[in-house]
């Protein structure tokens, strides 16, 4: 049966693959959560760990821009209920504090299980506009650095990656390297069924995974 | 000469048709005249117990009673009776290819179907015979005139493109819609393959792959199980012939539409298209479009770059060639220098708009055939330009053939591509006959000369990526 990595379980394993994510501490209590806040520095995020939350906002398991310590408690009193509003036994783990960073451009790194191309690597615009621009470019075969820089340049979007109208380009060497990466794991470590990185913060000098989910077979 | 496996079926020495009959509305019959009536000079043998001559043939009861050697046994009879044949080909021990036409197999999606179709392959496989079907027509091969099929019978014109089709109605059509140019598009080998029991679409692919009467790869694809199993087999091919499919399945109506056709699934129509651009398939939209493409590359050199003239005697199909041309990112006007400028100002005929915008040259109705001759040396000497568009509708004080006659000697010597579109019908018809005699092809419409060549301009950059690549290493 498929089995579904948690959020910081997911980030691990990225890590152990030397791929950079977002700092993260894993909390399991609220007071865990406050010394995490405090010696990582505010703001902060705050998110929610269940395997039966997938989709986290809409249970209310996502807070954002948290200031200080007074806010993290209400963030966490309401992150709890609203978990239970969800689903009455919300089986939750934890909770997950990560720096709170603004002004990325958002990309999705995912993969899919394509009936007849086997696994593809598909990178995607990602923000709030994902839904309606839908732009999409595959990796198929084995994806060199060539390849994976290629598939960026095929995203209508390419040109905002390159920087355009004053704004600072985005580090394509890094982002092509996560997608290479994301792929020969794919291929290679045969446990691992899917990738879904959502969002990646791309900034001019780095690009960090801020969410990740990981399938194992 | 050692034969490849697939040679059995377009170079067979010695064809039974089982099944042939006297009767036209049996596929036995229509077989049995596409392989007597159309030039081929191979041997032939009628099998049918119920007859004694088909067509002057003498007929054999059993392919037992063929004393002479077969290699290619057609098998028409209703599918209750084609495993009965089989074994008897099986016993015979000297056919290496069988071609299945009956109907009644796996398509049915039936348990009887399927299960006659595995101790088919099964008979054959242990036996060393490949097949093709069932439910197929066969295949097509104008080097020796042999034709085992039902379609409709064109004129077999021999040329360097080869098809493939997973429908036999489209691989018919495309031979129809190929010998409606104005010349005859020249064909090599066609093959259709139906349920693909044993020989397949790859097995085709690697064939077409190596054979040297094909020098472009023409399919009609539904989908395909494989997918990274045919970028495999394509790459190999795309480095030396283009491979230029039509794949349906673009929207979900039509993928749903393949899935009952074909049994396969369509695929994310997205994962197919970066599939076939990084192995350089060159995909065409429709049935025009595959024509128009197959055409253009198989009698015009490639671009060498992107930079393009487009060159109208007309305003508006100009303007439409430039709406069309607009809408490709990879292809881009190529410049024309100040000298170049000034000597066609002073040439063409005074209402002419040169290059507004530069690359654009509207020579207007005045123009007459050394108008549009001088035109097109002097853009074809630009060092920016790597092709042209060139489109006229002549007017009545201009013969269309006078024009076609003053052109072709230009358009031959050019080592640049030149995509012709004289409009239209039946006015220009003879003058498009005289050019695509001459190896210079035509098109109905400026839009579809621009998207041949566009399509010439990928596959151009391709090649040098390959190149490159090949280079680095």
């Amino acid at each position: 049966m498929d089995k579904a990595l948690l959020e910081h379980e997911s980030k691990q394993l990225l890590r152990y693959f030397q791929i950079l994510v977002l700092a993260f501490e894993f909390c399991q209590t609220e007071e865990e959560a406050v010394r995490a806040a405090s010696s990582m520095g505010f703001p902060v995020v705050l998110k929610i760990v269940s395997p039966k939350i997938i989709h986290k906002s809409e249970a209310g398991g996502v807070k954002l821009n948290i200031r200080n310590e007074e806010e993290l408690n209400r963030a966490y009193a309401e992150m709890m209920a609203s978990a239970r509003n969800y689903d009455a036994q919300p089986e939750i783990s934890g909770v997950l504090v990560s720096p709170f960073m603004t002004g990325a451009k958002e990309l999705i790194v995912d993969s899919v299980e394509d009936p007849q191309f086997d696994l593809v690597v598909m990178v995607e615009l990602g923000g709030i506009f994902a839904e309606i621009f839908r732009d999409v470019s595959f990796g198929i075969t084995f994806l060199d650095m060539e390849g994976a820089i290629e598939m960026l340049e095929n995203l209508k979007t390419y040109p905002i990656l390159e920087g355009t109208r004053g704004q600072q380009g985005l580090p394509v060497g890094e982002i092509a390297s996560l997608d290479r990466q994301c792929f020969s794991r794919l291929i290679s470590e045969q446990p691992i069924l899917e990738l879904d990185l959502n969002p990646v913060f791309c900034f001019p000098d780095q690009v960090l995974v801020a969410d990740a989910r990981v399938l194992l077979k | 000469m050692h034969k490849h496996e697939l040679d059995y079926f377009f170079y067979p020495d010695g064809i039974a048709v089982i099944g042939a009959s006297n009767s036209q509305g049996k596929a036995g019959y229509q077989v049995l005249k596409n392989l007597i009536t159309l030039g081929y000079e191979g041997r032939v043998y009628p099998v049918n117990p119920k007859e004694d001559t088909i067509k002057g043939l003498s007929c054999y009861a059993s392919i037992k009673d063929i004393s002479d050697k077969i290699e290619l046994a057609i098998i028409t009879v209703p599918a209750q009776f084609v495993n009965g044949i089989v074994e008897e080909i099986v016993q015979r021990g000297d056919i290496k290819a069988i071609i299945v036409v009956s109907a009644g197999f796996s398509e049915t999606k039936t348990e009887e179907g399927v299960t006659m179709e595995k101790a088919l392959v099964e008979m054959t496989t242990k036996a060393g015979i490949r097949v093709f079907g069932p439910n197929c027509t066969g295949v097509i091969n104008t080097a020796n005139a042999l034709n085992t099929t039902i379609e409709p019978t064109v004129e077999q014109v021999k040329g360097g493109v080869s098809v493939f089709s997973q429908s036999g109605g489209m691989a018919g059509s495309i031979l129809l819609f190929a010998e409606i140019q104005p010349r005859p598009l020249g064909f090599a080998k066609w093959a259709h393959v139906g349920n693909m029991c044993d020989v397949d679409a790859l097995d085709v692919l690697r064939y077409y792959g190596t054979d040297e009467e094909t020098k472009i790869v023409v399919i009609y694809m539904e989908g395909f199980n494989e997918g990274r199993k045919l970028m495999e087999v394509t790459q190999e091919i795309t480095s030396h012939k283009p491979v230029i499919i039509l794949k349906v399945g673009r929207t979900e109506l039509g993928s749903k539409a393949a899935f009952s056709h074909t049994g396969t699934l369509a695929g994310s129509d997205a994962i197919y298209d970066a599939a076939f651009h990084k192995v350089g398939i060159t995909r065409v939209n429709d049935l025009f479009e595959m024509i128009d493409t197959t055409k253009a590359m198989s009698m015009m050199p490639l671009p060498k770059g992107n930079k393009i003239c487009i060159l109208s005697e007309a305003g508006g199909p100009g303007t439409m060639a430039m709406d069309e041309f607009g809408k490709y990112a990879q292809a881009q006007l190529a410049h024309i220098s100040p000298e170049g400028q000034k000597e066609l100002k002073e040439k063409m005929p005074s209402m002419s708009l040169i290059c507004q915008p530069d690359g654009y040259l509207d020579i207007s109705a005045a123009a007459m055939e050394s108008h549009h001759c001088e035109a097109l040396e002097i853009v074809l000497a630009e060092s920016d330009v790597d092709g042209v568009i060139l489109i006229s509708v002549p007017p009545t004080f201009l013969p269309p053939e006078d024009l076609a006659k003053a052109l072709i000697p230009v358009i031959k010597k050019s080592s640049k591509p030149i995509l012709t579109c004289l409009l239209a019908g039946k006015w220009v018809a003879q003058a498009r006959k005289m050019m695509e005699a001459e190896g210079i092809p035509t098109f109905d419409t400026p839009e579809q000369a621009v998207r041949a060549l566009v399509n010439m301009i990928d596959r151009g950059r391709f090649l040098q990526k390959s190149a490159a690549k090949r280079g680095d290493e």
